[in-house]
């Protein structure tokens, strides 16, 4: 319930750090959505139109109170409300979370857990390196080749854009590549390390086989430090990957906020990094939760 | 169904609140305007037939085509018109192009099909200022509402596409018009997806995705026009590249050092080496699409000629500016920024280079004044959406207005092209305009107030397919006539 509670003056700073640090950015929202080549007077009436010329604390104040009502305002750019403009992209963004954060934790945690039990093996090499590839290769680059290949040579996928089963297959693979690489990384580490536990020594001991201490003794203990990297990287894909949305024209959550900031759009960018700091909130409580079903010495407060 | 890849989605369907070329090109498909242009950039008549302009040229009565329909079966009249233009003037309505209108004063409904526009004061390129103001039927406005004009254009134009729908960040849909007065178009869905990345889109043209691309990466134009089923169009557009020169103090306040950086430069290696060929050397302040556009003597490459212009202005050993570059903004603007930094290093003028994000470009360059700038030399690009020479060279060069927050952002003041502006926007004899214009264009061409760099190219690929597509000088085109086979 603590937990909970925190929640509140955590997220109401961010508002207010967000509405001020928007604010620091040299540029000014009305003169951009007007164009350089709009007058001075219709900018002005643009200006007024947003309510930019208010005193500043006047503005704030109008978005807090508005914020209790759950009124995220109205994006200056398209005249659409923020809610509506996020909730028109946040499924896509989820879908895309979800599928690339499945397919990681498929394919990471039993190949971490395989490296770990062959350590120092060749397979174990091979997994390293493959590791190290995966966290390294450049999300563009790898895009741009999987397109070329998939889509342009060999037609069997599309190249961008969103709407069948199969569009989802390209940016997914470009996501989970560089997740399922640290998960291995993670999960290797961690079992690793659980292996090296007394009540392992004891369980040896015991006469118990490698095979069952690790998957019925180690495997839970070790996979808490896991949880918890899943569980942020898939709160943080909930804010978009931005470079795949672009690459694969994904119509999601990261390019309506990436976009906002370059266009200015102050209750946008307000409204959609809040709604995104609510979900990531939301995602570590999940988590937390997650943990007193694996692990019984850990009470939530 | 044709299918077209475009860069960015729009922020607004509405007519009136149209900032970028491509949306403003697909609404037009929808709602028409009085007049338009050709392929070489001359004026016809579009949703009107005639039109006089009164001696005093504060009135422009204009004979509207008879039997068109709207696409909510209601008839386009003069009523019609008027309350468009009614609307376009209220100021509760968000209209950035306003300006364009400011000659404007009244509608006035003559007969069914005649309408009258009254001007403040004689504003000759009025008549091509109309071609960015499409008109809506006023019975479907009130069914839709004034909120909805934003998202939806369903119905409200004569245009041979009927808006269906818009997925926000991922499409517009359009279906044919039966019904359209120039006869319905052969494709019977048009799809307008929005795909960031000029490679991707590339990429779905080659795979079959799409059947047609706006600005695909310029590095790939010659290998596309290679590709067998691919057609790229390269065409001109009005995107007029400068560095503008603060004239106001400092080095640049000397004409010789102007005159000398024109010669510094080497314009033609630009356009070859950085911009792969995609643009025409400048010999103008006007592009050659525009009314009133005349031809100067590009400045050869010289740099011994500058050398001695800059000592001659006192300057021998040359000496340090600054030199604000947008990125990502105009093509390979950062490189190009870069190659003139290195010519001008060349004739002993130190640049430093500054690269701020689009909207702190915008501020810096609109905040100039006449005592302070942050910048000696900017390199910005202009694409008027009037194809008249006053478009271009009134808000640019006219010494009332000088930055702050309008357009003279070099500080320039010549009387005799101040003189010339005025008389040549209120004359109506297009013969008599021509020759201002072009007296105007020699007296900045020897004042150097920019570095005059090129013309941009504006560049669709698409499948071989389609054909019959009209691309436009404006970077826009035309899918009235395009067949698919």
């Amino acid at each position: 319930m603590n937990r909970v509670l925190i929640l509140i003056p955590t997220l109401l700073g961010l508002v207010t750090f967000l509405f001020i640090l928007i604010r620091l950015i040299p540029g000014d929202p009305a003169r951009v959505l007007a164009g350089l080549m709009a007058s001075e007077e219709d900018v002005e009436l643009i200006r007024e139109q947003l309510g930019l010329n208010k005193p500043l604390y006047v503005q704030y104040f109008t978005y807090m109170a508005n914020l209790f009502t759950f009124n995220l305002g109205v994006s200056a750019r398209t005249d659409s409300p923020v809610l509506y403009e996020v909730m028109a992209r946040l499924p896509n963004t989820l879908a895309l979370a979800l599928s690339s954060t499945a397919l990681a934790v498929a394919l990471g945690v039993p190949l971490g857990v395989f490296a770990a039990s062959r350590k120092s093996s060749r397979l174990d090499t091979l997994v390293s390196t493959f590791s190290i590839v995966g966290i390294s290769l450049p999300t563009y680059w790898l895009g741009l080749i999987m397109i070329t290949i998939f889509a342009v040579e060999l037609h069997l996928l599309p190249a961008g854009g969103y709407g069948t089963p199969a569009h989802f297959i390209l940016p997914t693979v470009t996501i989970a590549l560089f997740l399922t690489a640290f998960i291995v990384k993670i999960t290797k580490a961690s079992v690793i390390d659980s292996m090296e536990k007394e009540y392992v020594v004891t369980a040896r001991s015991k006469g118990l086989t490698e095979r069952v201490i690790l998957y019925k003794h180690v495997l839970r203990n070790a996979l808490i430090p896991v949880i918890t990297i899943i569980g942020l990287q898939f709160g943080s894909l909930l804010g978009g990957a931005v470079i795949t949305e672009t690459i694969y024209a994904w119509p999601g959550l990261g390019r309506l906020i990436i976009d906002a900031i370059n266009n200015r759009d102050y209750p946008m960018v307000q409204g959609s990094i809040f709604i995104f700091a609510l979900l990531y909130a939301l995602v570590n409580l999940i988590t937390d939760l997650i943990y007193t079903i694996v692990d019984p010495r850990v009470r939530l407060g | 169904m044709l299918r077209i890849g475009i860069g960015t989605d729009a922020d607004t369907l509405d007519t009136a609140g149209q900032t970028t070329t491509t949306i403003n090109n697909i609404v037009s498909f929808v709602c028409e305007p009085l007049t338009y242009y050709d392929e070489k950039g001359n004026m016809v008549y579009w949703l009107a037939e005639s039109h006089t302009t009164s001696s005093d040229g504060l009135h422009v009565t204009m004979k509207l085509k008879k039997n068109i329909k709207f696409q909510d079966g209601t008839p386009f009249n003069a009523a019609a018109v008027k309350f468009t233009y009614d609307r376009l003037l209220n100021p509760q309505v968000k209209v950035p192009n306003r300006n364009l209108l400011a000659a404007l004063n009244t509608t006035e409904v003559v007969d069914e099909y005649t309408v009258r526009f009254n001007l403040k004061f004689p504003y000759a390129p009025f008549i091509r200022a109309i071609s960015n103001f499409y008109i809506i039927s006023p019975s479907q406005y009130a069914v839709l509402g004034e909120d909805n004009m934003a998202r939806n254009l369903y119905n409200l134009g004569t245009g041979p596409l009927k808006f269906k729908e818009w997925v926000k960040g991922d499409r517009m849909v359009f279906v044919k018009f039966d019904e359209y007065w120039g006869g319905p178009i052969s494709v019977d869905e048009v799809v307008f997806k929005v795909i960031p990345e000029a490679q991707t889109r590339e990429a779905m043209l080659l795979s079959g995705d799409l059947d047609l691309i706006l600005s695909p990466p310029p590095t790939d134009v010659s290998k596309l026009s290679g590709t067998p089923g691919v057609k790229v169009i390269v065409s001109d557009s009005t995107r007029v590249m400068t560095v503008n020169l603060y004239t106001a103090k400092g080095p640049f306040s000397d004409v010789r050092v102007r005159q000398a950086v024109n010669y510094a430069v080497d314009k033609e290696a630009i356009i070859k080496n950085i911009v792969f060929g995609l643009g025409t050397i400048s010999d103008s302040s006007v592009p050659p699409s525009f009314f009133g556009y005349s031809h100067n003597e590009p400045y050869e490459y010289n740099p011994e000629k500058a050398k001695k212009l800059l000592a001659d202005a006192g300057y021998p050993d040359g000496f340090t500016c600054k030199m604000m570059v947008p990125t990502g903004r105009y093509l390979f603007d950062r490189q190009v920024g870069e190659a003139i930094q290195s010519y001008l290093g060349k004739v002993g003028i130190k640049v430093e280079l500054f690269t701020p994000d689009w909207p702190t470009f915008v501020s810096q360059l609109l905040g100039t004044s006449p005592t302070n700038s942050t910048w000696d030399m900017t390199f910005v690009g202009y694409a008027m959406t009037v194809p008249d020479a006053d478009a271009m060279l009134y808000p640019t060069m006219h010494s009332s207005q000088w930055a702050p927050g309008k357009f003279n952002t070099m500080i320039y003041k010549n009387e005799k092209v101040d003189s010339l502006l005025d008389q040549a926007r209120r004359e109506v004899d297009p013969n008599k305009r021509l020759s201002m214009y072009a007296e105007a264009q020699k007296e900045i061409w020897n004042d150097c107030p920019w570095i005059f760099l090129y013309v941009q190219k504006f560049i669709i690929a698409h499948s071989d397919k389609v054909s019959g597509l009209v691309v436009y000088p404006y970077e826009t085109f035309d899918i009235r006539t395009l067949k698919m086979a």
